[in-house]
């Protein structure tokens, strides 16, 4: 029986999402404010203005596992922050801890200066593999904010307590922090040392709030649909237990 | 160029994903998914040697274009991985 719940419920939320993401197009989504988000916009913002680097942390996880989610969420952010800042005299520099998301964020910066029309600014170093174990990460992202005149450095992907060692080198050099991780023990390092930090599946709506397209937003009325599902079906659960009936 | 990289993703995760519920349906489908896989890892493994290569380059460039302290991180990240 279960082989047959889990096609089911992966073939409806596919179809949910394309209905979600037509009707998305037409009717946009007023989104709660997320005060992450808004600062984040203004510090994209002043980045450009002040000539100073963006630094984008993807973190240490895998495509080929479940972490893999906040990977790609990253990579939706590393996109909108390459065709945002496009423009300014420095790149934006992303670092990854694993190889394959080390190449895949090279490809998505070339993808996002393509996307803004200025292809011939982008180059290969931006997007770097910093080290191969989280904290050996950690120890290569954490010295690219003081030395490559970073002023905003952006946390997200999966992070655990390695974070703070980011955290705490953009601390130093009073650069702009915002973190995310999927990972509780990340997200309460990030949650005690960034300026703006993203609790629970907020991670995922990075692209929804940036306007990376209908799809994204499709995607959190998806979660809310089945988060109720889950509710509901944990409520049906204990009343039929109660009655005796399983 | 894009377009068919991004078919041919698709089209792999479509047929992984179908061997873990359809296989026993259609057996082929194993067979089809033992092979996507494995060509996974394998791609996985090229892309460590090519991660290896661009840690060592961007280490090695920051070292040659600045001072001491740009020593200190490929030596705390190689003391870490």
């Amino acid at each position: 029986m279960m082989s047959f719940i889990e096609p089911i419920i992966l073939a409806v939320g596919a179809i949910l999402l394309g209905a979600l993401t037509l009707w998305k197009r037409k009717s946009p989504t007023a989104l709660r404010d997320l005060p992450a988000f808004a600062r984040l916009q203004r510090l994209l913002g002043l980045s450009v203005e002040d000539g100073t680097r963006l630094h984008v942390s993807l973190g240490s996880a895998s495509l080929l596992d479940r972490r893999g989610g906040s990977a790609l969420a990253g990579l939706s952010m590393l996109r909108h922050v390459a065709e945002r800042t496009s423009v300014s005299d420095t790149p934006p520099v992303a670092s990854a801890g694993d190889p394959v998301l080390g190449l895949l964020s090279q490809d998505t910066l070339q993808a996002g200066y393509k996307a803004a029309g200025a292809e011939g600014q982008y180059s290969q170093n931006t997007g770097r593999v910093a080290g191969l174990t989280p904290f050996g990460y950690a120890a290569g992202a954490m010295h690219i904010s003081p030395t490559e005149n970073v002023s905003v450095n952006i946390l997200l992907g999966h992070f655990g307590p390695e974070a703070g060692l980011i955290a705490d080198a953009a601390e130093r050099g009073n650069t702009a922090l915002v973190g995310a991780s999927d990972n509780l023990a990340g997200q309460a390092t990030l949650f005690a040392s960034a300026q703006e930090a993203l609790i629970g599946e907020e991670l995922f709506a990075a692209g929804a709030y940036l306007g990376a397209g209908a799809s994204h937003a499709a995607s959190l009325t998806l979660q809310d649909i089945l988060r109720w599902l889950v509710i509901l079906s944990l409520l049906a659960g204990a009343v039929l237990k109660f009655l005796r009936l399983i | 160029m894009r377009v068919i990289a991004t078919v041919i993703a698709v089209l792999s995760g479509l047929a992984v994903l179908a061997g873990y519920f359809l296989t026993p349906f259609i057996p082929a489908l194993a067979a089809v998914q033992s092979q996507l896989l494995t060509a996974a890892m394998t791609l996985a493994g090229v892309a460590v040697l090519a991660g290896v290569f661009n840690l060592v380059s961007v280490h090695t460039e920051k070292c040659a274009a600045t001072g001491r302290t740009a020593f200190t991180a490929p030596c705390l990240s190689s003391a870490c991985s």
